[in-house]
């Protein structure tokens, strides 16, 4: 009787073992299988989070690198120069990478690439950028009020001329010379050369009524002030000759008198146009330079000082001396209404290429306005 | 091994009320415990199997959740309102210009021959320009001095072959219709040339009565494609589709939309067999909001 019983516990023990372990088996392909597909989904989620993650660290880095542009080296490209960066975002400290890229006188694409925080995605997007240079149209070589003085062989042109070596598509056009107020107790105008010939332009003299002291010191919307903000060079004023500086073929833009080279476009400072800007009263004696100098005071130019571009000058102006030349235009709000001088063998010759080079070349960076913004995938 | 004695063998045939055996109550336990037991096991198999289905079902509510938003992402964002992407604007339908590829003019637009070459290296997009399938947007500057003047015209692409860009890097050349000699003129070396398709994205029903997120393409020589499904299925309110302005209000004018608004509900797939084995159908819903990244902005 003991050794039956043994035997039909045995055969017990052995059908409940397999029919728990066939239960345990099933129970446990599924929760196994649950358990990874709850995985997989954890996984799926996780990789859009990190998509989204990352297309918004490439969009920091595209937005980073145009709110950092630098447009002393950025403006002296040439159309394909390009140069990588990278960086970090603020607070999480993912890093991106990317290109900017010149792609006409106007435009740079921005290229940027981002991780997320566990570097599993990326993503790439791409802006396009464009210079927007300050809309300024003097009308006129000479833009100013108050007293005025041309010398006996001072020249002012509003024929639309290229500077000398220049080769870029002017208007060809007339501007007038000379853009003044009204004649009235304060405007005056002494000419001792001979008017036909060395006060040129369409008309010889533009009278303007909206010339004022405020519209004078606004350029685009911009006060002189707020000009000083996006100076590339600040210079106290004093005496200056500038001169281009080079070394190793490379331009030196860290010196204050370098104002580029405007008669050396294949020379290293050919395509430097600073934004200059000069705090109080200024006196120079010789040298050369271009782009746009805005002299919060008064100038003074004497001995063969030539420049390409824009000059804005607060106060008073003078010239003196022998090869002085300004390609561009010229405006004098002159805040005391000192009688000013063109005096000596100086020109000042309008030239929309001189002028809008100079304004493309200090231009600010933005966004395009429209489709500015594309997925690079 | 011995076989038994005679003897034994006798003695236990003969003694019938000693053999061992099972009661009837023995039985009745028995099958009762075990009807239980099976009950159990069978009950747990089930719910696990119906846990599997649902768990299942949910990741793949889930997943095609994702898929919808991550395709509204992508399609929308790269939009310009103002600048005519959003063609018809309704609660579960778009017609609007995809973007497919963003590329830039290496060369001077040949104005006669109607052709502008791109260079490949500063290609980007889904994919590549296709001629009869992609229409472009090529950005005009009309003067330098000023951005004001600056504009977009569209042409059809009718031709894509290779060319050779300056400094000899691979090109485009892409032959367009329907531009004038003086709008290709003002288009200056550098200047973006963007391609897309019009296409039509709405909530399809296919002919088993499943919803979907369904989409098809305009081809200028051929009409409309047949809606292709992308994503599903979907509820029969599987997609709602909202414009905001630049106030935030909601707007039914194309042009003035700043923010679209998706919401997406998808269902799960319901697997063949009886309702109570399975549970009860599963949905989810996801809303986005989507800022048009290329509107004019001033």
């Amino acid at each position: 009787m003991g050794r039956a019983s043994t035997v039909l516990q045995n055969s017990e023990q052995g059908a409940a073992l397999v029919l728990a372990v066939i239960c345990l088996l099933c129970v446990g392909v599924l929760v196994g299988t649950a358990a990874l597909l709850g995985l997989a989904e954890r996984r799926g989620g996780q990789s859009f989070v990190g998509i989204q993650q990352a297309h918004g660290v490439a969009e920091a880095g595209a937005y980073n690198a145009l709110r950092a542009w630098d447009p002393v080296e950025y403006s002296q490209w040439v159309s394909g120069s390009s140069r990588r960066f990278t960086g970090i975002t603020p607070g999480q400290g993912i890093p991106y990478s990317g290109e900017v890229r010149r792609l006409s006188s106007l435009l740079y694409l921005i290229t940027a690439e981002g991780t997320d925080t566990r570097h599993l995605s990326r993503q790439r997007i791409g802006v396009v950028a464009r210079l927007y240079a300050l809309e300024v149209e003097p009308k006129a070589a000479v833009t100013m009020r108050g007293p005025l003085s041309i010398g006996s062989d001072a020249v002012v042109v509003g024929n639309d001329l290229d500077p000398m070596g220049w080769d870029c598509p002017g208007e060809g056009g007339l501007v007038a010379a000379l853009r003044l107020p009204p004649k009235d107790s304060i405007q005056s105008l002494e000419i001792l050369c001979p008017p036909a010939s060395c006060v040129v332009g369409a008309p010889q003299i533009y009278a303007d009524s909206s010339l004022t002291l405020d519209t004078l010191t606004t350029l685009d919307g911009l006060s002189l002030d707020q000009l000083r903000d996006l100076a590339w060079v600040v210079v106290p004023g004093g005496l200056v000759r500038p001169t281009p500086r080079a070394s190793n073929a490379t331009c030196v833009t860290a010196a204050s008198d370098n104002w580029g080279d405007p008669y050396g476009a294949a020379r290293p400072c050919g395509r430097y146009h600073p934004l200059v800007y000069v705090t109080g009263d200024l006196e120079i004696r010789g040298g050369t330079g271009q782009g746009v100098l805005i002299v919060d005071g008064d100038l003074a130019v004497s001995d063969g000082f030539t420049f390409v571009g824009l000059v804005v000058v607060r106060g008073a102006f003078q010239s003196s001396g022998v090869g002085n030349r300004i390609d561009g235009a010229l405006i004098v709000a002159n805040t005391e209404l000192t009688p000013i001088s063109i005096a000596g063998a100086s020109v000042v010759q309008y030239s929309s290429c001189g002028l809008h080079t100079a304004l493309i070349a200090s231009a600010r960076a933005g966004l395009l306005r429209e489709w500015g913004w594309f997925q690079a995938y | 091994m011995s076989e038994p004695t005679r003897s034994q063998h006798s003695r236990s045939a003969d003694r019938p009320a000693h053999r061992r055996g099972f009661t009837l109550l023995e039985l009745i336990v028995s099958l009762v415990l075990a009807g239980i037991i099976g009950a159990v096991a069978v009950g747990t198999t089930v719910s696990c199997a119906r846990f599997f289905r649902r768990q299942s079902e949910r990741v793949e509510v889930q997943r095609n959740l994702r898929v919808a938003a991550s395709l509204f992402v992508s399609e929308l964002r790269g939009l310009n309102a103002a600048g005519g992407d959003l063609i018809e604007t309704g609660p579960s339908s778009l017609v609007y210009r995809a973007m497919r590829n963003t590329s830039f003019l290496c060369r001077v637009p040949d104005a006669i021959g109607e052709t502008m070459t791109v260079e490949q290296e500063t290609s980007f997009g889904l994919r590549n320009i296709e001629a009869g399938r992609d229409s472009v947007l090529v950005m005009l500057e009309h003067d330098f001095r000023t951005e004001a003047d600056n504009a977009w015209v569209s042409a059809g692409v009718v031709s894509v072959a290779s060319a050779v860009c300056p400094e000899a890097s691979p090109g485009l050349r892409i032959g367009v219709g329907g531009l004038t000699e003086v709008s290709l003129a003002s288009a200056l070396v550098g200047a973006p040339v963007r391609a897309f398709q019009v296409t039509d994205v709405r909530l399809y029903r296919d002919g088993g009565g499943v919803f979907w997120l369904g989409f098809r393409e305009w081809k200028p020589g051929s009409g409309w494609s047949t809606v292709q499904p992308a994503v599903g299925p979907l509820t029969g309110e599987g997609l709602r589709l909202v414009y905001y302005d630049t106030s935030g209000n909601e707007t039914a004018r194309p042009d003035e939309v700043e923010m679209v608004g998706v919401t997406i509900v998808a269902a799960g797939s319901r697997p063949p067999g009886p309702g109570w084995l399975w549970g009860g159908e599963i949905s989810d819903s996801v809303r986005i909001l989507v800022a048009l990244r290329n509107n004019s902005r001033w």
